[in-house]
């Protein structure tokens, strides 16, 4: 495992960004004196005359890019999770949303892999807030391939998209030639009969991994890769918990409201199994290693494969 | 503050300074004045209007403001809440309220009155 290529996907942002802004003039970038961190900083090299930096002032910053959007640019507002969807909350919501203009927000340091800047930068509710606000589609890619796809698409797609990036290095998990992109499918990863694995962002690949020490076993386990939050994909997760009977979601983020509400929504309604929603229980994070605050909380393939014990 | 820094002097930012807010007085409640000298601070041009209802001293100051370059500029103007309605003039409560059909007609029929005798100005 030593030898699997690790990339955080901020990195992958600043990386696409730079393709994209080759590919279209239309494409600006706005951030708010997290350019290094959020690593826009490399657009801004490559297009100074497109990256805005509006200074610590995120709410102004949200506001500038439905401005720009309503003149047909295409912005994409960079900061962290935290304050992209927590402290801008209003004026995505108003400024953004209700006009359903066409904003690209791009959240990095999502979830508790923030690790030594703690809790108050560590933002495991932006999904939920996110996925509340009409016509917005929220994302979390799982590596540095998907995050290159995500931004693509989001810069595609007519309207506002909430995309959530992480600033903790992960293995590449998409390298293969029959890979394939679109916003609102799943992807399957792995075959099973006896539960389904739902996962997200950089809680994909330890899932895998979970899966497989799972099969050791004779329990073999489904896993699904949903990168896109809202639309959900709820004809696979419908199918699926159908076919499996059982289903376990995994994210970095509260088990409230973000993709384990949103599969018990759906399934609540259409095909009521058993959930087990793995992810931050209702708490604060804390300042730490990220390496140890994902085992700590339960997020690493041993955390998960001892949650799906119990639960089964 | 963005506006200042980045010289927008294609932006106007006009504040309708009438004195009330919601819970009542601006300066009884939680005061911002000066105003303008806040503005000014966030390198603005300030043009203070003296009467926000007056239509003559209102296009002195949009002028001001075309003409001036380099920086934004913040039109403050003194107005009076609900002027021209006898019985909305200067009452916060009118903030979020809907007349009724009979306050809309009386409303109504002072606002003809006012426009007339500003038409013939």
């Amino acid at each position: 495992m030593s030898e699997v290529k690790k990339i955080a996907t901020r990195a992958s942002y600043g990386n696409a960004l730079v393709e994209l802004g080759k590919k279209h003039e239309n494409v600006v970038v706005l951030d708010a004196d997290l350019a290094a961190a959020t690593q826009t900083g490399v657009f801004k090299k490559e297009f100074p005359e497109r990256h805005i930096d509006c200074g610590i002032a995120e709410c102004n910053m949200t506001g500038i890019g439905a401005g720009l959007a309503s003149t047909g640019k295409v912005p994409f507002v960079s900061t962290f999770a935290m304050f992209a969807a927590g402290r801008a909350f209003e004026q995505v919501r108003n400024s953004i949303g209700y006009p359903k203009l066409n904003v690209k927000i791009g959240a990095t340091h999502g979830g508790i892999s923030v690790g030594e800047d703690g809790a108050t930068h560590q933002c495991c509710e932006d999904f939920a807030l996110m996925r509340v606000i009409p016509g917005m589609v929220v994302a979390c890619p799982s590596d540095d391939i998907e995050a290159k796809a995500l931004v693509e698409a989001a810069y595609e797609h007519q309207g506002p998209v909430y995309m959530r990036f992480g600033r903790l290095a992960v293995p590449v998990i998409n390298d293969r030639p029959d890979y394939k992109f679109e916003l609102g499918k799943g992807i399957v990863l792995r075959e099973g009969k006896d539960l389904t694995i739902i996962a997200n962002g950089l809680c994909v690949a330890p899932s895998l991994e979970a899966a497989e020490k799972l099969a050791a076993e004779g329990i073999e386990a489904k896993v699904i890769n949903i990168h896109t939050i809202k639309p959900l994909d709820e004809e696979l997760v419908i199918a699926s918990a159908k076919e499996t009977g059982k289903v376990v979601t995994v994210e970095e983020h509260s088990v409230i409201g973000g993709l384990g509400g949103a599969v018990c929504e759906c399934l609540a309604e259409n095909a009521p199994v058993p959930v087990k929603r793995i992810g931050i229980n209702d708490v604060f994070g804390e300042s730490g290693p990220a390496a140890a605050l994902l085992e700590k909380y339960g997020l690493d393939a041993e955390g998960i494969y001892k949650s799906i014990k119990e639960f089964l | 503050m963005f506006a200042g820094h980045r010289n927008l002097d294609n932006l106007v930012v006009i504040v309708d300074n009438n004195g009330l807010q919601i819970d009542g007085k601006v300066e009884d409640v939680c005061s911002p004045y000066p105003i303008d000298k806040k503005f000014e601070a966030f390198n603005f041009h300030v043009i203070n209007v003296a009467d926000g209802n007056d239509m003559e001293q209102l296009r002195a100051a949009f002028a001001e403001a075309k003409a001036t370059k380099g920086m934004p500029t913040a039109i403050v103007m003194k107005t009076v809440k609900g002027k021209g309605v006898s019985f909305m003039e200067n009452q916060a409560g009118w903030h979020g309220k809907a007349p009724n059909d009979e306050q809309y007609a009386q409303a109504m029929e002072e606002l003809e009155k006012v426009g007339e005798a500003l038409c013939q100005k």
